[in-house]
């Protein structure tokens, strides 16, 4: 049975810089501009494009004054990416709904504990009833083309928001490429079809112990050549004013050993000292 | 491509600046790109005909320069910018109002409340008034286009510029627009009127006169004009209000009266008297400063604002909203649980996959260089993991503060200035010259991707190309700063690291002003470039990542892979790579190697 046609609504569509977050919008925007409904709709452009977060928000029924959703009104929420589709589910409505794809794409910023090798990626609201996960990836690859992921959200979406499916069509037809369309009118008919796919995994480190490292220089053997200094990741080495090398930050060393491997003096050696907990970061024994 | 006519279009209010402008007939249209104004001019030279000059200026003070000549030449003239932008202007702009128009010119400034994309956050209503022109302020994509089209009547009504300010969520939203037909124009030409044209102190005490002259007459219209629009409902508060502001209090409070703003300057004095009378509270809302309550206030009508709402940042519904619950005029939501934010997974921009200006900033880290940086993507250099800018201030700025602080006598680290090559043109050219004439110990990397990357690949006067495709002469770098008298000028592929580290070891060495040009076209505008991809030989890998002190995105955490010694070791994103080689070149392990398929 076809849900009723919508009278008014909030949508955000959310993530990442490059995953046409901006197009899915327009598609939205102008369904409901279709069925004379009033439509505002507000994007990101500019700096957050380099890889940020992208939003575009739709607001649409008889009358749309704002073009931002305020909070406890956001009504549907595309996600694209896991922790795009959460960032916005404080707003939510409380008969709100998210589809939020089950891909995860990590920021560098995510990935800086290089000795724990731990990502803190949110699984919280897994047990909101509005939340659900869509294995949109795969479907889109299934559909013939992995840039659908958007137009399986959309198809989702459509399962919800209850415009005419014939009216979701001519606005894919109105926006996406014309070479790409049939993989995308796949791609919405799988999307409709959707199903509840499992969150990401919980990227916790499933090892929890690592190692604490000393590091030792034989000053005498030193020449101050500086390889040591070009080679630490972690910008652990310094030359000082005698030319030799010094552990400027020796707590921050992950125990890669590259500088006691690239000496070409041998005078560094990298000496494990103790394990330690990652989840507690607290020492046990040497 | 014909433009529709009479039909209902969604509209980005960038779009409906352009249409606006269009459909008054402007001849000519200028600007330089900044977020959120760059989307008019790209939007025009895809619609405008062809007899229709759009092209990028090199700076904004170039273009306002531009469009005063086109007007007094005869020709409807638009000119866009951002409200940093305006400041560079500012020295034009200031004085036109004292020459006067012919074609009518408008100029459409756009703020960016929150600094979504910007180094500061000013509000340029300040700057309409302090010129003395007639200002617009448009709340969605319609107004805009309309405002528009009244604002090239009402400059060559009055005879002086006009201001057309917006805000990001106004320029960078869609709403529907309603087209009209295209005016036609009367033809003009320039004629000699060097008593009105040139600004020598006896003619421009006189132009002051008319400026002023001018004010009252504005204030009457604007006192008398439908932009200024009361809208009575409950008379126990008033609002009055502008721009984006106008549509969250139409949201917030409903039965508020309103008094909407859509010219605010001169402002409508007697209307706002007028209105004050019939309420019982006055406010005022208004994004950023308190422009409309200081002038309300010098009119003696008392008034509330800013005590309520905030003065940094966008307002948003939940700040109007609160502000009002804070006045006493909204009751506080009942029953709204407070939803805890999920464990913030940062998100911040991040320098492209296969981005140009990372081995530069490598290298300067390295060189533990002070580095005056400058306006453009390069900025992200100041950030991790890269961390290799110092400071950042204004456009073309990275040169001059290089030369201070080696007049200050900086000197355990080589001083560098960091510069894009389209922010060069814009403002560093001079500085340039004034480093070179100083003698400076500085060098300065130009760090040349050929476009306006940050804005989305605007051509540069190297470029080749105007806005429009169109073949152009190309304006070489590197000539000009030897001769400025730059030594040594250096080019280098950024993609050959080692090449980049010796020639900028090479050039801090160098006594006086040294300029080192990293060249390489920007990976993802004008063009998206793919190379040959790379991966990471994962039984090679043993996870020291090195690598990943590129901060390239396309390097990621093999989850799936046995840690080694407890560290993960690096996957590459295949649909990331870019195949720039620079991690390859860097890996200890020599574990980055071209990927067997693709």
């Amino acid at each position: 049975m076809a849900p009723r046609l919508p009278k008014q609504g909030n949508v955000v569509v959310a993530g990442v810089g490059g995953q046409g977050v901006v197009l899915a919008g327009n598609i939205i925007a102008d369904l409901c501009l279709g069925h004379g409904l009033d439509v505002k709709k507000a994007e990101v452009h500019g700096m957050s494009q380099r890889g940020g977060s992208v939003s575009a928000q739709v607001r649409f029924g008889p009358e749309v004054h704002n073009v931002v959703v305020e909070q406890g009104s956001l009504q549907y929420v595309l996600g694209f990416e896991w922790a795009e589709a959460l960032r916005w589910m404080p707003l939510l409505a409380p008969d709100g709904i998210v589809f939020a794809s089950s891909e995860r794409i990590l920021p560098p910023a995510a990935q800086r504990n290089r000795v724990g090798g731990d990502v803190s990626y949110p699984l919280e609201f897994l047990e909101h009833p509005g939340l659900r996960a869509v294995d949109a990836e795969t479907l889109a690859k299934e559909a013939g083309n992995p840039k659908t992921a958007g137009v399986v959200l959309l198809g989702a979406l459509s399962t919800e928001l209850g415009f005419p499916v014939e009216s979701w069509r001519d606005a894919l037809l109105r926006w996406v490429p014309r070479k790409a369309l049939d993989a995308n009118l796949r791609a919405f008919e799988l999307g409709r079809a959707w199903k509840q796919a499992a969150p990401p995994k919980d990227l916790r480190p499933q090892r929890t112990r690592s190692a604490l490292f000393r590091l030792e220089l034989e000053e005498a053997w030193c020449k101050g050549c500086g390889i040591c200094v070009d080679v630490c990741p972690e910008r652990i080495w310094r030359l000082d004013d005698l030319e030799v090398a010094r552990a400027a930050t020796p707590e921050r060393c992950t125990g890669c050993r590259l500088c006691e491997k690239l000496c070409p003096d041998f005078a560094i050696d990298v000496v494990q000292v103790q394990e330690i907990d990652l989840l507690t970061r607290t020492g046990g024994g040497a | 491509m014909a433009v529709e006519i009479s039909t209902q279009q969604l509209l980005l209010g960038n779009e409906a600046v352009a249409l606006g402008a269009l459909h008054a007939g402007v001849r000519v249209a200028t600007g330089y790109p900044g977020t959120p104004s760059t989307e008019v001019i790209e939007y025009l030279a895809e619609v405008a005909p062809k007899d229709v000059q759009v092209h990028w200026a090199t700076n904004e003070k170039v273009a306002w320069d531009e469009g005063i000549g086109a007007s007094l030449a005869g020709a409807r003239t638009l000119v866009t910018m951002k409200h940093v932008g305006l400041n560079v202007a500012m020295d034009a702009f200031m004085t036109s109002p004292l020459l006067g128009v012919n074609g009518g010119i408008v100029l459409l400034c756009a703020d960016d409340p929150g600094m979504h994309s910007s180094q500061n956050e000013q509000d340029t209503r300040y700057l309409g008034k302090f010129a003395g022109v007639p200002m617009f302020e448009p709340s969605d994509s319609q107004e805009i286009y309309d405002f528009v089209r009244a604002a090239f009547e009402v400059s060559e009504a009055f005879d002086t510029p006009c201001l057309v300010r917006t805000t990001t969520r106004v320029s960078h939203s869609r709403s529907r627009v309603l087209v009209q037909a295209p005016v036609a124009v009367k033809e003009r030409t320039f004629e000699r009127n060097p008593a009105k044209y040139v600004m020598l102190p006896a003619y421009a005490r006189l132009g002051r006169v008319r400026l002023l002259d001018r004010l009252p007459a504005l204030e009457r219209w604007s006192d008398s004009h439908p932009f200024t629009r009361e809208e009575m409902r409950s008379t126990a508060v008033g609002v009055v209000t502008s721009s984006i502001a106008y549509q969250h209090v139409r949201e917030v409070l409903k039965d508020a009266s309103v008094l909407k703003l859509g010219i605010t300057h001169p402002l409508p004095a007697q209307r706002i008297r007028d209105f004050a009378g019939k309420v019982d509270r006055l406010f005022v809302v208004e994004e950023t400063d308190p422009y409309l309550e200081e002038a309300i206030l010098a009119l003696g009508i008392a008034v509330e604002g800013k005590q309520y709402f905030p003065r940094a940042g966008e307002l948003t519904p939940e700040s109007v909203r609160h502000g009002f619950i804070a006045a006493g005029v909204l009751a506080a939501k009942e029953g709204t649980a407070q939803v805890s934010l999920p464990a913030p997974v940062v998100r911040p921009p991040v320098l492209c996959p296969g981005c140009p200006h990372v081995t530069p900033f490598l290298v300067l880290r390295e060189l533990e260089a002070y580095v005056t940086g400058d306006i453009g993507c390069y900025t992200l250099g100041a950030s991790e993991p890269l961390r290799a800018m110092d400071t950042c201030l204004s456009m073309g700025s990275s040169i001059g503060m290089a030369v201070g602080m080696w007049k200050a006598g900086l000197k355990q680290h080589p001083i560098v200035a960091a510069i894009g090559d389209s922010t060069f043109v814009h403002a560093g050219l001079s500085a340039l010259v004034d480093a070179v004439w100083n003698n400076a110990d500085i060098t300065v990397v130009i760090l040349d991707n050929g476009t306006t990357a940050m804005t989305g690949g605007q051509p540069t006067p190297e470029f080749g190309s105007n806005v429009r495709g169109t073949e152009t002469p190309r304006v070489d770098i590197a000539a000009v700063c030897r001769a400025i008298g730059a030594d040594p000028v250096v080019v280098v592929d950024p993609y050959d690291v080692g090449a980049t580290h010796r020639t900028l070891l090479a050039a801090t060495r160098s006594h006086g002003v040294s300029v080192v040009i990293t060249s390489r076209p920007c990976v993802q505008a004008p063009k998206k470039l793919v190379g040959r991809r790379y991966s990471v030989e994962t039984e090679t890998c043993v996870g020291c990542q090195l690598c990943m002190n590129t901060g390239c995105p396309a390097l990621v955490w093999d989850l799936e892979a046995e840690p080694y010694e407890n560290r993960r070791r690096v996957r590459i994103d295949q649909d990331q790579c870019t195949g720039c080689t620079v991690c390859s070149q860097i890996c200890p392990q020599s574990a980055i190697v071209p990927s067997s398929q693709g």
